[in-house]
């Protein structure tokens, strides 16, 4: 008998905390063991499923799939196997234990209420189960009762062998998985042999034993360790028949054949077949009816209707036909890939949002389909911005394309309610319920910094160690952990020369990339037909949204359609900016409809004032725009994808500012590339450039172009497009040169590209917020304020807007609300700084910019630190105050708030405080104190009696509070600078300094050094391939921002410095790049309050000295 | 042919007249002394495999800058064996790491429960 066998319980590393291997990983084995079929019986979920299969099917292996649950209580193990045919009722069944149970538990009322989907499956019983401990207590009547109780159930149940050649009171000896066949075989039960893996090699055990503890919440110790050797692990097919021989030797069978022809024939009848049964390369969409369609055909005729009947809305009607025969052209390849509903689904939950009020913008390549844009699922032109949609999807590639919707992120879930009342079904104790509607799963796997930190508690090393060092971890992967040790100079410095911090570090790195636990995708939603449930288990996760248990790339392997739904924090304030619009000027603004060429909106761009922008607004995004000085909407979109480290590092742009000033002729290779060059001056910039190169010069259809531009990424791939491309090319009649030319680019720079489409959906948010931000200045900083999308903190976000002539208005009782509000002033305020465009000769065109004079912005009550959400709704509601005694009775805050309150000025306005009277903010705070006492003696007397309200304030005629003590006050309580800009109170000392302002840099030359001051806004270090770390430091000193770089040579002396404190000042030479970019080269930091106590210091011993003479 | 000698060194725990002096061609123990007394083994009444607590070891991991942590294998078995006439039972542990044997009377004789 040729010694085959199949493994029936293999535990992967999807069986969380549990098993140590990749499913990969053990398929591989298991095809060097020449095994023929492979079993995945994870742990309490099916989450690695796909992958096995997908390896399985690689490896010609069969995969068989099956679970390993708690049945009525945890301790008490099943295993089920899915049978050839009904792998669906395995799925069924577990998602019917997901979404009805809230431990995970399969019971008995389950098992009949769910009968149709148990009676396909087959079920053994192990050592763990009910029916081996009651063997082991020689209960045999117990045992087959329980036998008979779960063969009602399920087609098939058989007792489970298992002998780890443990001690042999164990239940994984010799003696138990003999007893357990002598059982079966008295009472004609089948019964299996399996090695229930946990591991890949036998080297693995210390790894089981730190999951098994950290599964436990324990240390390392014989009470959480769960096995006594390292025989758990994927043994060949010799072994497993020597166990069989012994077990069956120990039964007193006189072959173990018949065990190990059970176990064949289970395996064989639980094959399954990757691509039929488990759907790898399937597709399921939604059913043509859901869209009034009873086929296929109909169902495109649905959606080109709908396309159509946007034309006019669009278009101007000289451009009728050429965007019909585009729409024509691209809903043919559309339905010819079947994926029809899937447009129009898209397009009914845009819809459905937009119906909301609530704005959505697609982004990436789903933008260059002109289908798309008539749909209202992507806002951006595709034509004139030559956009196609073979970027997208093409019938050459057949395959699902992603599609991806950017919404306002405080409504995302708004969207999932809409989808799930559409598409879910959520009647989870009906065996019939189906769903079409699903979040995804996301794998959380183990990286550097929880690797430690787990090895580290189930070793019990000590914790303050274990806590520095993985803090001091970057986020990378485990196995770079000895690596980033040896080269971090923050990590060269922790003693790691203990033997147990030596061997948390050794385990740490063999945790690398396992499974932790599943948790919601932070966007996707699958949408499918009535057969979802069939395809994949769901469970309900923590946010109570039904999920599938497999994560995106599985969804994608099965043919699921994808919707990402991403929270866009700048969707979110360019709706808040067009509601405050509308409130202030009363009048309503179509966001879609502003012009693409205002001359005022690019002057702001070019100007680099553009913090609080979509995508533009980081230090390197400043400085390129100040060097691209962009004049035109293409401009923006070429600018948003060089801004990456190739395009950049290879000066890509030089050649591009060269054609555009005529300083060079662009080289556009041969006449019939010119139209596709022109548009980036000779730059090959976008995917869709090389895509229609390709198409041009080898005369094939766009679809193959970007087929053969996928394939120019590696190496091997990309010589075949290269023999192809010469050979057809040529066919096509274009000389040599004119090939060698462009093939150099297209291998060059094939790796650089950007998709067009993308960027441009991303640049047309990036110039609807540059336009707001440019007309409604005011409106549109309270929403960066409201809805914090950018980098920066606040306090940047408040003096941008005292910049721009807007009055900074503080908190007021009877004013203030959640969120930053618009309000107008009067226009006189004296002593602002309003910025304008230096012009300088060396910069460039002169430039126009915003003045908000007129316009203030209200401080929102949610700044104040340590105010609830329910405090601040009940202080509007119960509006308006007549005093603060007024407040403390009816406002429903807790006294620390009002502390608060009082502390930055947020009742001034209501006591006239700074207007007319002598009262100032001590007085108040002495009556708040009042008012406290007075408010525990009326709860002491039980009742509240108007003989103790409060008299007349009185003035106590103590100083008021000083400038700098009001301004410790915002920080402390808001942690803004409300007043003004903190650096106020150093002036006399900066300017002796001779600091230079940040909006004057532009009047320096290039290579000149400068001191610059500022608070910290940001501070990255983004990583750099050739390992060499710069930190990039932007200060804000209240005329604008510096943007610093600190290299390695001055990192030595100033990263200390520059990470430790919030008030600098640097010295430095001058960058200058372009019309207005500029940046510094820093060479030195110092802390600001240190350099300025000694030199107050200094001042006070002059000013005695001067005194004294 | 069929039987080798091999000659161990005894450990800190097992008296120095103890040691394996025969094995049958498989590698499993046939005879051995203990307290300078011959045995025979008459009959193995059950051998198992288990791993020592490698986490109350990790002092010892001193070579770890190469290695992995890792823990070693000891193979048991429970034996009758005696001179004639005066059987006793014996566990006689072999670990694999270490290469070293030893060999202690059994009080646990239980077969089978």
């Amino acid at each position: 008998m040729s010694k085959e066998f199949t493994h029936l319980s293999l535990a992967s590393a999807y069986s969380f905390k549990y098993g140590s291997s990749h499913p990969e990983q053990l398929v591989q084995r298991a095809a060097q063991f020449n095994m023929k079929s492979l079993a995945l019986t994870d742990q309490n979920n099916l989450a690695g499923a796909i992958r096995f299969a997908q390896s399985c099917e690689g490896f010609g292996i069969k995969p068989i799939l099956g679970i390993n649950l708690g049945f009525i209580q945890n301790t008490s193990r099943i295993t089920l196997l899915a049978r050839g045919g009904s792998l669906s009722s395995l799925y069924r069944l577990v998602s019917a234990i997901n979404t009805n149970t809230s431990d995970g538990l399969l019971t008995i009322e389950l098992l009949e209420r769910f009968n149709q989907y148990s009676k396909n499956l087959i079920a053994l019983l192990g050592p763990d189960s009910a029916l081996n401990k009651n063997l082991t207590q020689r209960k045999e009547g117990a045992a087959l009762s329980i036998y008979q109780l779960v063969k009602q159930h399920f087609s098939t149940v058989a007792i489970e062998c298992v002998s780890h050649l443990e001690r042999s009171v164990n239940l994984r000896s010799t003696t138990s998985a003999a007893r357990s066949l002598a059982f079966a075989v008295k009472n004609q039960i089948p019964a299996v042999i399996t090695n229930q893996v946990r591991m890949l090699d036998k080297s693995d055990g210390p790894l089981l034993d730190v999951l098994d503890a950290n599964r436990k919440l324990s240390f390392i110790n014989s009470a959480s360790v769960e096995r006594s050797n390292a025989e758990a692990y994927l043994k060949d097919s010799q072994s497993m028949h020597q166990i069989a021989d012994q077990i069956a030797r120990a039964a007193g069978e006189s072959s173990s054949r018949g065990l190990l022809k059970t176990t064949a024939d289970i395996s064989l009848e639980c094959e399954l077949s990757a691509r039929g049964e488990i759907g790898i390369g399937g597709i399921h969409l939604p059913e043509p009816a859901l869209f009034g369609a009873s086929n296929q055909a109909q169902l495109v005729k649905v959606l080109k209707q709908k396309a159509e009947n946007k034309i006019s809305y669009y278009y101007q009607s000289n451009q009728y036909q050429k965007v019909r025969d585009r729409l024509a052209q691209e809903i043919s390849s559309i339905a010819q890939l079947g994926f029809t509903s899937y447009f129009l689904t898209v397009a009914q939950i845009t819809d459905a949002a937009r119906d909301a009020g609530i704005r959505v913008a697609a982004r990436g390549s789903a933008a260059g389909s002109l289908t798309c844009h008539l749909l209202g699922i992507s806002e951006v032109e595709p034509i004139s911005n030559n956009l196609i949609m073979e970027r997208f999807c093409s019938v050459e590639r057949n395959e699902l394309p992603d599609i991806d919707i950017d919404v306002e992120s405080d409504r995302r879930y708004e969207i999932y309610d809409l989808i799930f009342k559409k598409y879910g079904s959520s009647d989870w104790q009906n065996p019939a319920n189906s769903t079409r509607a699903a979040t995804v799963a996301m794998v959380e796997r183990y990286r550097a910094r929880h690797a430690i930190r787990d090895v580290g508690r189930a070793l019990g090393a000590d914790p303050s160690q274990i806590d520095l060092l993985a803090k001091s971890m970057p986020h990378i992967s485990a196995r770079n952990i000895g690596h980033a040790i040896k080269e971090l100079p923050e990590l060269k410095r922790l003693d790691l020369s203990s033997p147990k911090i030596k061997a948390v570090i050794n385990l740490a790195i063999r945790l690398d990339k396992l499974p932790r636990h599943l948790s919601m995708h932070p966007c996707a939603i699958v949408l499918s037909d009535q057969s979802l449930q069939n395809y994949a288990p769901i469970t309900i996760n923590q946010s109570n949204y039904p999920m599938l248990t497999f994560d995106k790339d599985d969804v994608e392997v099965i043919g699921l359609l994808k919707l990402d739904v991403l929270g866009v924090r700048m969707q979110s304030a360019i709706a808040y900016t067009l509601s405050e619009v509308n409130e202030v000027e009363g009048a309503s603004l179509d966001i879609n409809k502003i012009p693409l060429d205002d001359p005022l909106t690019y002057d702001l761009i070019k100007s680099t004032r553009t913090i609080g922008l979509f995508q533009v607004e980081s230090p390197g995004q400043r400085e390129l725009v100040g060097k691209l000085a962009p004049n035109k909407f293409n401009d923006l979109v070429i600018g948003i994808s060089l801004f990456r480290p190739g395009p950049i590092k290879s000066e890509m742009i030089t050649p591009f500012l060269n054609g555009r000033a005529g300083i060079s002729k662009p080289d556009l290779i041969h006449p019939d590339l010119a139209p596709i060059l022109e548009q980036t001056q000779g730059v090959v910039v976008f995917h869709e450039q090389v895509i229609a190169i390709i198409a041009k010069l080898t005369g094939c259809s766009l679809g193959k172009a970007d087929q053969m531009r996928r394939k120019l990424g590696t190496k091997e791939d990309a010589q075949i497009v290269c023999d192809w491309f010469y050979l057809q090319a040529s066919k096509s009649g274009y000389t040599k040169a004119v090939l060698d030319i462009t093939w150099q680019i297209l291998k060059d720079f094939a790796s650089f590209g950007f998709c067009k489409a993308h960027a441009s959906a991303f640049a047309l948010t990036t110039y609807q917020s540059a336009y707001l931000k440019t007309h409604h200045t005011a409106a549109f900083l309270a929403a960066v304020l409201t809805h914090e999308p950018g980098m920066y903190p606040k306090r940047l976000i408040l003096d941008e807007a005292r910049q721009w002539g807007i009055k900074i208005l503080p908190i007021d009782v009877n004013k203030s609300t959640q969120s930053y509000k618009v309000e107008k002033v009067d226009t006189d305020h004296k002593n602002t700084y309003l910025y304008k465009a230096p012009n300088t000769s060396s910069s460039g065109a002169n430039l126009t910019l915003p003045d908000a004079t007129g316009y203030g912005i209200r401080v929102s009550l949610s700044d104040i630190t340590g105010i609830s959400k329910a405090e601040i709704k009940s202080i509007i509601t119960n509006r308006p105050y007549l005093d603060l005694a007024d407040f403390t009775y009816r406002s429903g805050a807790f006294w620390p708030t009002t502390g608060a309150l009082v502390e930055i000025g947020a009742f001034d306005c209501l006591h006239k405080i700074g207007v007319s009277g002598n009262l100032n903010r001590r007085d108040l705070i002495q009556h708040l104190a009042e008012l406290k006492k007075l408010n525990a003696s009326k709860a002491s007397a039980g009742q509240l009696t108007l003989s103790l309200s409060p008299g007349v304030i009185d003035s106590l005629g103590l100083p008021d509070m000083t400038k700098s003590e009001q301004m410790s006050s915002e920080l402390e309580n808001l942690g803004l600078d409300v007043s003004e800009h903190l650096l106020k109170e150093y002036a006399p000392f900066l300017d002796a300094l001779k600091v230079c302002k940040s909006s004057d840099l532009i009047k320096h030359r290039s290579n000149q050094e400068v001191l610059v001051v500022g608070a910290k806004v940001a501070l990255q270090s983004p990583p750099i391939r050739s390992g060499k770390r710069v930190l990039f430091l932007t200060l804000d000193d209240g005329f604008g921002c510096s943007d610093l770089s600190f290299f390695e040579d001055s990192q030595q002396s100033c990263a200390h410095i520059i990470k430790g404190n919030n008030l600098i000042l640097a010295k430095g030479v001058i960058r200058r790049t372009g019309a207005r970019g500029i940046s510094i080269r820093a060479s030195q930091a110092w802390a600001l309050d240190e350099i300025y106590q000694g030199w107050l210091g200094d001042q006070k011993r002059l000013q005695v000295a001067t005194d004294s003479e | 042919m069929f039987e080798r000698k091999l000659t161990t060194t005894p450990t800190s725990n097992t008296p120095a007249q103890s040691s394996i002096s025969l094995f049958s061609q498989s590698g499993e123990p046939a005879e051995f002394i203990y307290n300078g007394v011959h045995f025979h083994i008459n009959e193995k009444l059950s051998t198992w495999l288990e791993t020592n607590d490698w986490w109350k070891k990790l002092d010892q991991l001193d070579q770890l800058d190469q290695g992995e942590v890792c823990e070693s294998v000891s193979k048991y078995w429970l034996v009758e064996a005696g001179p004639i006439g005066a059987l006793s039972t014996f566990e006689i542990t072999f670990n694999e790491e270490s290469n070293t044997w030893r060999i202690t009377p059994s009080s646990r004789v239980k077969l089978n429960e």
